[in-house]
Parts: structure tokens; C-alpha cells; sequence
């Protein structure tokens, strides 16, 4: 087993990626639901658990990777029910505006859509990073994808290091203050938990890297 | 009209704040609620797709207001308004005020007509702790005329009767502030919901209105009217008739016992008409008392409670498929609630939590919760509310048939029946197998009920309101069902029953002969057709309309837009009314006439002066001329409404060729003025005008060359040709279209359209009349428009005909001196 490049993206692979997140935040729907609790509306779990089912179920047959990504931004809107669906939707409806009609993503394109997504998400809850939100795992994310795919255009690696960027994001929301949100109403106290919108992202990261990982080998 | 979206994280909060609002704005003002998810197990949340289907829907070129509750609603209603399209995005604003309040001012404004400015700025203080500020006392420096009124109806000027001052006060064009003296309070604006609310005015309070002089005396008067009408407060209005009673055999008092059964007739209201001999059949539909029992596996139970809303749903669905076209779209509505009922998260958590908590069985618990819901409806003032009783019942008695597994339809009869209901309900209607069951009768209901109007289309006859009796009367008992004259007679003797079997068999054999010819072309028994068309009066009249056999709809009445209101119907309003009517009509023509408002059908807010003689006075086509503010309005919705479907014009009471070309140019006016706004609409739609005046119709060479068609309006035609007046029962035998002299009129125009290349119709009530027809057929009439339950007895008359016979028959009743020469002569004609 030779280590080869990945440098491109394809159809198949998002696929899998959709496929994979909906396991993932079905496996872990009680864990996000749990991290709710003490700063949301314990919803968080269920919330996700349900948009990803109906993305996976209203799925598009075919290739075009920007129309599959659409599809998955307008289930989300229509079934998670909270915050979370207006987000996630608009951060895979901005992402995928540019990408209708493709069948495979060069790294280019996938920096392109992340920072599209984060900005989208930005406007969408008028927000930035360090407000305790899904934010401060996006956007690092993104950041560390452009720069390590600078380096050697392998989206592998760049995807990697994406899901840790995510990770450590996610992890450094523990000590935050809420300024957005329902989190937000508790001031003080929403200090020393983990943002659950954080984390959904992370895992959805994590999932994107791993099935790309899988592909490769 | 400005639309309203409603996005609340609970489906049933946005539908009840519909609901409220509906109520509250006084008029149809467009409404979408867009609460909750799809989600039985956990239904609060929003769903962006929702919110923007319900913008769709409620999308106007005046604008939508989105308003939301908290969070994540806020976040979805944006997404869902940047889903639009940019050209959709401009109409549509977001009104961050808060929900309830900021959704029941809005609906009251726009409901009075308001621009989109004031109607956010009213929402987004409806919350207010006190009144707005006020500009005041700049009254006595502007001139204002004040007078003092007090507020006598019960409630005060709370919620339905603030709207309607709101309502009111904003027909006037200046400022109106309104004071209430008696608890010490600053003016506010008249026209704002909040203001008047704010003053917490209630019975007994004196209060100041001041208006600007030169509309002050209208404006007074106008409230006054309002005081007079208790500001349509019907409380203390007389309760409502009761039932007929006849002083025959049936004991008066009878109270409704089991045993025993009455004998003697019961007058009540012809629904549909025929005859009808058999035994009585009660049908229950009220909810029957379960006994709970314990179940052992509550999650068993809740499956099964479960499986029974889904067939429930499934048997709605299928006898709405079954149904056809024996319903319309409108009447579909009634039975998409039913269904909306049926995934009410409230009632099925419910539900599912008695169940979990009590482990009795499924059918105890839903009958419970059904009548409770029912019992909270039926408390309440609303009519309309009140209404929902009767459709939560329907449903909750399906649902429980499905459970109890008993008896399958509600009228599954073992022989072929009469039907008794204490009330008729839509989906009774729905469910009848006609074949089986003979009539239909019920102890209450009037004739607009939904129910009516279904039931009206039945071939089988129906009599309602014939009182509490009707319980009294044993099961099995034979009885008679007279649907004509809405009488139901008990245990008939040998006599009545021979000659209602005579009645019968000539009304049956004849009615299954025009049955049978309803749906074809109507044709003489030699080939020629001609068009059948009915005249409409209301929206209710299209299931009815659609299921008659008529080809076209000749003539539209529009007065009923007009009356029972305290301004008159806005463009949008009108627009919506004719364009639903196109869709219902599924490509046949509507011809829509415009308002013919004269002193006869006094209308408060018109503002006419009294008339000596109102049926030669200000009307029709006079009236709308000197008003083109109301004119134009009606043509703007008629020709927007143009765009879904075939719709014509037609112009009452033209006299002369100069009106007629004055009309004419406003519709090119308005239609120019609806380019401009990028509207859409038929330009090549038929413009036409009534034959009503005598001189319209000498001066028809004229006239015809200037119009598309002709319609011909006998009864005001005969009364200006005789000078007879309709009401006055001294000068009937003058009143008489048959007149030679009305019919030298009617073969004139009629001559006079052909020659133009036009085609010429007939609206009045003499269209439908089988005397009438071979003469009108024989003078070439294209197009007779009738009430629609004359339309299949009418192509039998007139596939007995021959024309070559109508047309000699016509020549020759010309030359007659009198109309019952002519009658003797037409029943010549059928008689050999």
C-alpha cells in the first residue's frame, strides 16, 4: 500500500461524508443532547439526529455535487426545528452556490467552499468567533484547511488537519462566555461547558475526514 | 391585501393566532401560520421550508409581514426570506414586534385598509404599556370639530368592535382622534387598533371624537351608525328563530322520548328537491359514552390508537377521490382541516400521554379529549368558532369508528332509507351512498350551511330544521319527504301516500330524463345547440354552479360584495374573490357584471342621497361613472382576476352610446394603469353590456357594433317598456315579459347583434323559463344564463323542440296584441 495524493473530491466520497454524519450524529445524539442541557434546550442531539436523517433520505441520486449539498442545506432548514437548522443550511446552502453541476472538488475548491460556509454562518447568526458558538469550530477549520492544502494540495492531509483545527476549536469553547443564543441568556454560568454547536461540527468534520481517509486506502 | 406569516416554534399556537386574527380583522385578510416541525414525538421547532411556502402563499404585490416568536424562529424567517427570489425578497419584511400583539394589529390594520408603513408601525407598538404618545392638543389650533358620544354595547371598544371602528374611521381621508373623557385619557388616532384599545374604553364611558370640518359631519354619522349596530355586538341580539311548527298531529311539547311514535307533519326548509316514502333511520353522530377499560400494554394501545388517525386520514382521502367532482376545491377545504385535526400534535400527545399514564383503552381517551375540545369550541361567542364543535366531532366519531371497530359509514342503512340527523354535517354529506338511501332530513341547520350547499347537489331530497320531533319519531316508522316543499310527513295515510306516489313518478321520471341530458350540449331535437349558462350571486354558489350542467356563468352578480359592510371591498379583496371563482370554474367563462348598486340595495358607506325613484335614479353604469375611484377598483380586479381564466365584462344600465364608450374607456385607463404596475391580465377579454332600458335596445344597431355581446335583462327591461313597477302588486298583470311589446324589444336587440357579427345572451328570469324558450330560440337567441337548478329541466325543453317550429312560432307571437295570446299560442305548440 503506497501513499498516494488525494487531490480531488468526488461525488461518491460527499456522499459518503452525508451518509457518515448521520451516523455519527445518531451514535452521539444522546452525548450532544447531554452537552445541551445545562446551557440550551436539550435539543441539540435530537435536533441534528432528525435534519440528517431527512438529509439522508432526500438525498439526490446522480453526481452533481453542488446540487446534493443543496438538498442536504434545505432538509436541514425544513427539519431540525432550532437554531441549529437556519445554520447548518445556510453554511451547505452558501458553500454549495458555487459548486452546482460539479462531479469532483480540487482543494481550491473546497477552501473556497469552507470559507463560503463560514461566512454564511457569520451573517446568518451575526455572529464571529469566540461567542461560544459552532463558529469557533468552523472557522478555525477552515483556516487550517487553506493553509495545509497550500502546502502540497493534498486534501487528505488539509481535511486532517481540519478536523483537528475543529476539535481544538470546539474544545477551547469550554472556558467561553455565551453571547449568542440561548446559552447566552445565563451569562456567567454558561462558563465550563462545551458548546454543543461546536461539537456538532466537529464530528461533522471528523466524519468528512475519515471517509476521505477511507477512500485513500 | 398585505399578507401576514405567522412562524412560531408550536404549529398550534401560529394556527390559533390565525384563527384569532381571521376573526378579529373583520375581513378576509391573508393569513398563514407556520408553527412547528414535523415531528409527532417532538413537535416544537420551525422549519425554514414552511415559513417560505406560507410567504408564497400569502404573497401579494402590497407586501407580506413575517413575524416570529423567539430564536430560532427569528433565524428561519430569515432564511426563509432570503430562499426568495430577489423580485419576491422586496415585498417581504420582517416585523420584529411581538407575536400575538403584533400579529392581531396588523391583521386589523391591513383589514382596514391601511398602507404597509402604518401597518408595521402600528404592529411594533402594539405592545406598548400605554397609549402612543400623543400629539394632542393641537385639536383646538387645527380647527377640529369635536362631539361627545357614549359607549353603550356591553364590551366596550375591545378587540371585534375596535376593529370595526378602525375599520370605519378609515374610509374618511382626515385625521381622527378619539378621547376617552370619562377615565381622563389623551386622544389617540382612531385608525390605530392600539390607540383605541389603549383608551380602555368601556360600557358606559364617554368618549370625544374629533375629526376635520369637512368630513366631521359624515364621520359622526358613521359612528353613530356603529352605536346603533352596538358595534355588531350580537349579544344583545334576539336568539335565533325557532323551527317551524305545525298545529297537526304532533304534540308541541313532545319531549324527545323513545317510545311512542308522533304522527302529522313537520314543516322545515327545502335543502334539495324529490320525494321520498320509507322508514325512518336515525343516524347518531353525536359521541357515544365508552366505558374505559384497563389495557394491559399501553404502547400496544397507543400503536393501535396511532394506526386508527392513519385510516382515518386514508378514508378521508379516499371518499374526497370518490367524491370527485361532486365537491369543489372550496368544499375540499372544509375536509383538509378534518385532516389538519388529525396531526394536531396537542391533541395526539394527548392522547398518547393519558393513555401512558392511565393504561385505559385508546377509544375512552380520545372520546374524552374529542368532547372536551368540542366543548370548549362550542362555548365560545364566535359563530365561526363555534362551528368547529360540529367538524370536531365529525372527526372524532371516525377516528372512534376506527377503534371500536363498530359500525363501518355512518349511513350504512340494511334497506333503502330516510335519513334523520339531529345536525347534518359536511362529511355525512360525503359519506352517502345515494343509491341507498332515499332523503335526508335533520332537526336543524339552515340553508348557507356547508352542509346545505353540499347537500343541495344531491339527487335524493333534503329537508332541514324540522324541529326536536324529528327525535321522537320511532325507528323504522314510515315516512313522507316532501323535498320540494320541505316537509316531512309521519306515518302518512293511504291518500297522501297515492298522491305523493303520482308526484313522484312524474317528477322522478322527468328529472332522470334532464339528468341524464345535464352534462351534454344543449341541442333541439333537429341539431341546434345553444349555450346554457348560470347566474351566480356568491362564492358558496360555485360547488353547485360547477355540478349543473352549465357551460359558462352568464351573469355574476357583484352586489354581494357590497353589502353587510362598513367600506367598500379593496381591489385585492375583490381580485381574490373573482380569481377564486375562475379557478373553480375550470375554464368555463365568467361573466362578471359590474356593481349595479341602486336605491333599492341601500349600501350605508356609498353615501347616496335618497331617491323618489331609486329604479330610475343614480345606478348601474350612472353611478359607477361619477365614481371611478369605485369603478375603477372593480375593473382592476375583474381584469386581474382575467389572467387565471376566460372572464368578460358586462356594463348594467347602459341608456346610452356615450356612457357606453365613457366605460369602455376606463377599462382602457385601467388597463394601462395595470401595465404600469406590471400586473397581468387578458386583453383581449369580451367586453359587453345589459339590454335592460328601452333605450339600449332601440338604439342596439347602434350599441353593437361598440361591444362583444349583448345580455338581455327582462325584469327591468319589462318594467321600463310597460312602466310597470315589479313590486307593486296593483300593475302585475302589466308586469309581464311575455308583452308583445317586451318581445318586439328582445327580437330587435336580438336582430340588431347579429347584424354586428356579436353574439347576444339572456340573464334574466326569463332565460330559464320552458314557455319562454322556443320563442327565444326561434328569434335566435346564443346564450341563456338561468339559476343553476333550472339548467337540466331546461335542455329537456329544449330537446323537444324543433327550431324551424320556434322560428315560425316567434314570427307569429310578434304579431299578437297581448301576452296571453302569446301563452295560448306557445301551448299550441306543445300541445300538437
Amino acid at each position: 500500500m503506497t501513499e498516494t495524493l488525494t487531490t480531488a473530491v468526488t461525488a461518491p466520497m460527499v456522499r459518503a461524508w452525508i451518509e457518515r454524519s448521520a451516523k455519527v450524529l445518531a451514535d452521539n445524539r444522546a452525548y450532544l443532547t447531554e452537552l445541551d442541557a445545562p446551557i440550551g434546550d436539550s435539543d441539540h442531539g435530537n435536533n441534528m439526529d432528525r435534519g440528517f436523517k431527512a438529509a439522508l433520505e432526500k438525498l439526490p441520486e446522480g453526481d452533481d455535487i453542488g446540487a446534493m449539498l443543496k438538498s442536504v442545506a434545505m432538509s436541514l432548514i425544513s427539519k431540525v426545528g432550532g437554531a441549529a437548522g437556519p445554520l447548518y443550511g445556510t453554511m451547505f446552502l452558501d458553500g454549495a452556490k458555487p459548486l452546482a453541476g460539479k462531479t469532483s472538488l480540487s482543494a481550491d475548491e473546497l477552501a473556497q467552499f469552507f470559507d463560503d460556509a463560514v461566512a454564511g454562518v457569520m451573517k446568518r447568526g451575526r455572529s464571529d468567533v469566540e461567542m461560544k458558538t459552532m463558529l469557533d469550530a468552523l472557522a478555525p477549520a477552515a483556516r487550517a484547511f487553506r493553509e495545509e492544502a497550500a502546502k502540497g494540495s493534498d486534501i487528505r492531509a488539509a481535511l486532517k488537519a481540519a478536523a483537528e483545527a475543529a476539535r481544538q476549536g470546539m474544545e477551547a469553547t469550554i472556558p467561553m462566555q455565551a453571547q449568542r443564543g440561548r446559552a447566552s441568556y445565563l451569562g456567567e454560568r454558561s462558563i465550563g461547558h462545551q458548546d454543543p454547536g461546536a461539537t456538532s461540527s466537529h464530528l461533522i468534520l471528523q466524519a468528512f475526514s475519515d471517509v476521505v481517509e477511507e477512500a485513500a486506502q | 391585501m398585505i399578507g401576514i406569516v405567522i412562524v412560531s416554534h408550536s404549529r398550534k399556537l401560529a394556527e390559533g393566532l390565525k384563527e384569532i386574527a381571521d376573526v378579529m380583522s373583520g375581513q378576509p385578510v391573508p393569513v398563514a401560520a407556520a408553527g412547528g416541525v414535523d415531528d409527532p414525538e417532538n413537535p416544537l421547532g420551525t422549519d425554514g421550508v414552511r415559513v417560505l411556502d406560507a410567504i408564497r402563499e400569502v404573497m401579494s404585490d402590497e407586501g407580506v409581514l413575517v413575524f416570529a416568536d423567539i430564536g430560532s424562529a427569528r433565524l428561519n424567517a430569515e432564511m426563509a426570506i432570503d430562499l426568495l427570489e430577489p423580485e419576491e425578497q422586496e415585498k417581504v419584511h420582517f416585523c420584529d414586534a411581538p407575536l400575538v400583539e403584533g400579529v392581531l394589529a396588523a391583521a386589523v390594520q391591513i383589514g382596514a385598509g391601511s398602507p404597509l408603513q402604518a401597518v408595521m408601525g402600528e404592529a411594533r407598538q402594539a405592545a406598548a404599556q400605554k397609549p402612543p404618545a400623543s400629539e394632542a392638543p393641537r385639536d383646538a389650533q387645527s380647527g377640529g370639530v369635536t362631539r361627545e358620544f357614549t359607549i353603550r354595547n356591553p364590551m366596550g371598544l375591545h378587540a371585534r368592535p375596535a376593529a370595526l371602528l378602525v375599520t370605519a374611521m378609515n374610509a374618511f381621508s382626515g385625521e381622527i382622534r378619539l378621547a376617552n373623557l370619562s377615565k381622563g385619557r389623551q386622544p389617540v388616532n382612531a385608525k390605530s387598533i392600539n390607540g383605541i384599545m389603549l383608551s380602555e374604553v368601556t360600557a358606559g364611558d364617554r368618549i370625544s371624537l374629533t375629526a376635520e370640518p369637512a368630513e366631521a359631519e359624515a364621520v359622526f354619522a358613521a359612528f353613530e351608525e356603529l352605536i346603533g349596530k352596538n358595534f355588531g355586538d350580537e349579544a344583545t341580539a334576539s336568539p335565533p328563530a325557532a323551527p317551524v311548527e305545525t298545529p297537526a298531529a304532533a304534540p308541541q311539547t313532545a319531549p324527545p322520548s323513545s317510545s311512542g311514535t308522533l304522527s302529522g307533519t313537520l314543516e322545515g326548509i327545502s335543502i334539495a328537491s324529490g320525494f321520498a316514502l320509507g322508514p325512518l333511520h336515525h343516524v347518531r353522530n353525536t359521541l357515544p359514552e365508552i366505558e374505559p377499560v384497563e389495557v394491559a400494554d399501553p404502547a400496544a394501545e397507543t400503536e393501535r390508537f396511532t394506526r386508527a388517525l392513519a385510516d382515518a386520514e386514508a378514508e378521508i382521502t379516499a371518499s374526497l377521490a370518490a367524491a370527485g367532482q361532486r365537491i369543489t376545491a372550496y368544499d375540499r377545504k372544509i375536509f383538509d382541516a378534518h385532516i389538519s385535526y388529525l396531526h394536531d400534535p396537542e391533541i395526539i400527545g394527548t392522547v398518547k400521554r393519558r393513555i401512558a399514564d392511565k393504561g385505559i383503552c385508546a377509544e375512552a381517551v380520545w372520546r374524552e379529549v374529542v368532547a372536551d375540545l368540542a366543548g370548549t369550541y362550542a362555548a365560545l361567542e364566535d359563530p365561526l368558532l363555534k362551528a368547529r364543535a360540529s367538524d370536531i366531532i365529525d372527526v372524532g366519531l371516525r377516528v372512534l369508528r376506527f377503534l371500536t371497530g363498530g359500525e363501518t359509514a355512518a349511513a350504512a342503512v340494511s334497506e333503502p332509507s330516510v335519513l334523520a340527523f339531529a345536525d347534518l354535517r359536511p362529511s355525512d354529506v360525503l359519506a352517502l351512498d345515494e343509491s341507498r338511501i332515499l332523503g335526508i332530513c335533520a332537526m336543524t341547520g339552515g340553508k348557507t350551511s356547508h352542509a346545505a350547499i353540499l347537500a343541495s347537489a344531491l339527487s335524493i331530497p333534503v329537508v332541514f330544521a324540522v324541529g326536536e320531533q324529528l327525535a321522537g319519531v320511532a325507528e323504522g316508522t314510515q315516512v313522507l319527504l316532501d323535498g320540494t316543499a320541505g316537509r316531512l310527513t309521519v306515518a302518512p295515510d293511504p291518500a297522501a301516500i297515492a298522491t305523493m306516489k303520482k308526484d313522484r313518478k312524474t317528477w322522478e321520471d322527468r328529472r332522470a330524463r334532464a339528468e341524464a341530458l345535464k352534462t351534454r350540449p344543449a341541442q333541439t331535437s333537429d341539431g341546434h345547440e345553444i349555450r346554457v349558462a348560470a347566474n351566480m350571486a356568491s362564492v358558496e354558489e360555485l360547488g353547485v354552479v360547477a355540478t349543473s350542467g352549465a357551460q359558462e356563468v352568464g351573469l355574476l352578480r357583484t352586489e354581494f360584495l357590497y353589502m353587510r359592510r362598513e367600506a367598500a371591498p379593496g381591489e385585492d379583496e375583490q381580485y381574490e374573490v373573482y380569481r377564486t371563482l375562475v379557478a373553480g370554474l375550470e375554464g368555463r367563462p365568467l361573466t362578471v357584471r359590474t356593481a349595479d348598486i341602486g336605491g333599492d340595495k341601500p349600501v350605508p358607506y356609498m353615501d347616496r342621497p335618497p331617491e323618489a325613484n331609486p329604479n330610475l335614479g343614480w345606478r348601474g353604469l350612472r353611478y359607477s361613472l361619477a365614481v371611478p375611484e369605485f369603478f375603477d377598483v372593480q375593473l382592476a380586479a375583474i381584469l386581474r382576476a382575467s389572467a387565471h381564466g376566460p372572464v368578460r365584462i358586462m356594463f348594467p344600465l347602459v341608456s346610452t352610446l356615450q356612457e357606453l364608450r365613457a366605460a369602455k374607456e376606463r377599462v382602457r385607463a385601467v388597463m394601462a394603469t395595470l401595465r404600469s404596475r406590471g400586473l397581468a391580465f387578458d386583453d383581449t377579454l369580451e367586453i359587453g353590456m345589459m339590454i335592460e332600458v328601452p333605450a339600449a335596445a332601440e338604439m342596439a344597431d347602434m350599441l353593437a357594433p361598440e361591444v362583444d355581446f349583448f345580455s338581455i335583462g327582462t325584469n327591468d327591461l319589462t318594467q321600463y317598456v310597460m312602466a310597470a313597477d315589479r313590486a307593486n302588486a296593483r300593475v302585475q298583470d302589466l308586469f309581464d315579459p311575455f308583452n308583445p311589446a317586451v318581445l318586439r324589444m328582445i327580437a330587435r336587440s336580438i336582430e340588431a347583434a347579429h347584424a354586428a357579427d356579436i353574439w347576444i345572451g339572456m340573464c334574466g328570469a326569463m332565460a330559464g323559463s320552458p314557455i319562454a324558450a322556443p320563442i327565444l330560440l326561434g328569434l335566435g337567441l346564443d346564450e341563456f344564463s338561468m339559476t343553476p337548478s333550472d339548467i337540466a329541466e331546461f335542455k329537456l325543453t329544449v330537446r323537444d323542440l324543433a327550431l324551424p317550429d320556434c322560428r315560425t312560432l316567434a314570427a307569429d307571437v310578434l304579431k299578437l296584441s297581448s301576452a296571453d295570446a302569446v301563452r295560448e299560442r306557445v301551448a299550441g305548440l306543445h300541445g300538437g
